[in-house]
């Protein structure tokens, strides 16, 4: 059987405004990184897989880290601990299945897409290296930052099974 | 054969009030990262296929992405240009040929400045020429897809001679 996505992957609207471009775009990213995982076996999600060690279920811990980090920590400046330590993030303990590692990426990308709602893409916030950050930008490198590792998960996930794509 | 450049990478505003200032810095910053993935290696680690069973390589992913500039080249009017589709996705992978790096690197360099041209002062909200795609959707498209192959570029390279990051 293995893990199930259960994630709609809807195509981003080809003629929207800026606020739906960018929400609709950062929903497909995060609909691939789930994606990538369907159908396999908890064995293959948390196998490290590159020369770094890097597992398909290390990007999803990774990736929740990022979202909770960019949306909910610097931009709504929610007073909560990181998720965990930094540079841990990659890192897959025993007890954290697929189950409980994509529900919490998703219960985090819930709470990011509500403070996005809520907010204006002009708003500033300070990040932790000093600089001035708006949403907008915030928003664009998170499409960037997940489509990156989606890449990383692509060469993964051929490497388990062969599949490619989407 | 000497060994590819390392372009200098400029980071994109983080505070952007103009949608296509923002858009149009991080697609260039993903443009000039994937050449600094491909920099310091020579003709021969280019045409690698350093991740089996993948068929990817870094020059690979340069002449496809020659390929994929031409969703800019819409706006110029112009005919498409055959050198550039000959890339497209599945001989931009394949006949890879070290003696022709210098020329697919030339070519990738003159199909962005095609799309640099054809674009320039074009509103967001333009339709590509034919086709029912908004230039705002062909740009995040352009930065999602860039970033995604500069993933498999990450692992490419990591493989090739050990280095990350960027």
């Amino acid at each position: 059987m293995g893990f199930r996505a259960r994630v709609e992957r809807v195509l981003p609207g080809r003629v929207v405004g800026e606020r739906e471009a960018l929400g609709q775009q950062l929903e497909f990213q995060r609909a691939t990184l789930v994606g990538k995982l369907d159908g396999l076996e908890d064995e293959a999600l948390r196998r490290p897989m590159t020369a770094s060690g890097v597992s398909l279920l290390g990007l999803v811990k990774h990736l929740t880290a990022t979202e909770h980090g960019w949306f909910l920590k610097i931009y709504a400046g929610v007073d909560e601990p990181e998720l965990w330590p930094a540079d841990d993030d990659f890192r897959v303990g025993d007890g954290e299945t697929a189950e409980v590692l994509v529900g919490q990426y998703l219960r985090v990308c819930e709470r990011a897409r509500e403070v996005v709602a809520a907010g204006e893409l002009d708003d500033l916030v300070t990040t932790p290296s000093g600089a001035e950050a708006n949403l907008r930008a915030i928003l664009i490198h998170m499409v960037q930052e997940t489509a990156r590792h989606n890449g990383h998960a692509d060469i993964i996930r051929e490497s388990i099974d062969g599949t490619t794509g989407q | 054969m000497s060994v590819w450049e390392v372009p200098e990478r400029v980071e994109p505003p983080v505070d952007p009030v103009d949608e296509l200032a923002a858009l149009v810095g991080r697609l260039e910053f993903q443009r000039t990262t994937l050449l600094m993935k491909c920099g310091g290696l020579a003709p021969e680690q280019l045409v690698l296929r350093a991740v089996p069973p993948s068929r990817l390589s870094l020059l690979g992913l340069v002449r496809h992405l020659s390929a994929v500039e031409a969703w800019f080249h819409e706006y110029d009017g112009q005919p498409d240009h055959l050198y550039f589709w000959n890339y497209g996705t599945t001989t931009g992978f394949e006949d890879l040929d070290p003696a022709r790096a210098a020329d697919d690197l030339a070519s990738y360099q003159a199909s962005v400045a095609r799309s640099r041209a054809a674009v320039a002062g074009v509103d967001l909200d333009e339709r590509s020429p034919g086709e029912d795609y908004t230039l705002r959707w062909i740009y995040l498209h352009m930065i999602e897809e860039y970033a995604r192959h500069n993933g498999h570029a990450d692992l490419l390279r990591e493989c090739i001679d050990g280095v990350t990051g960027e």
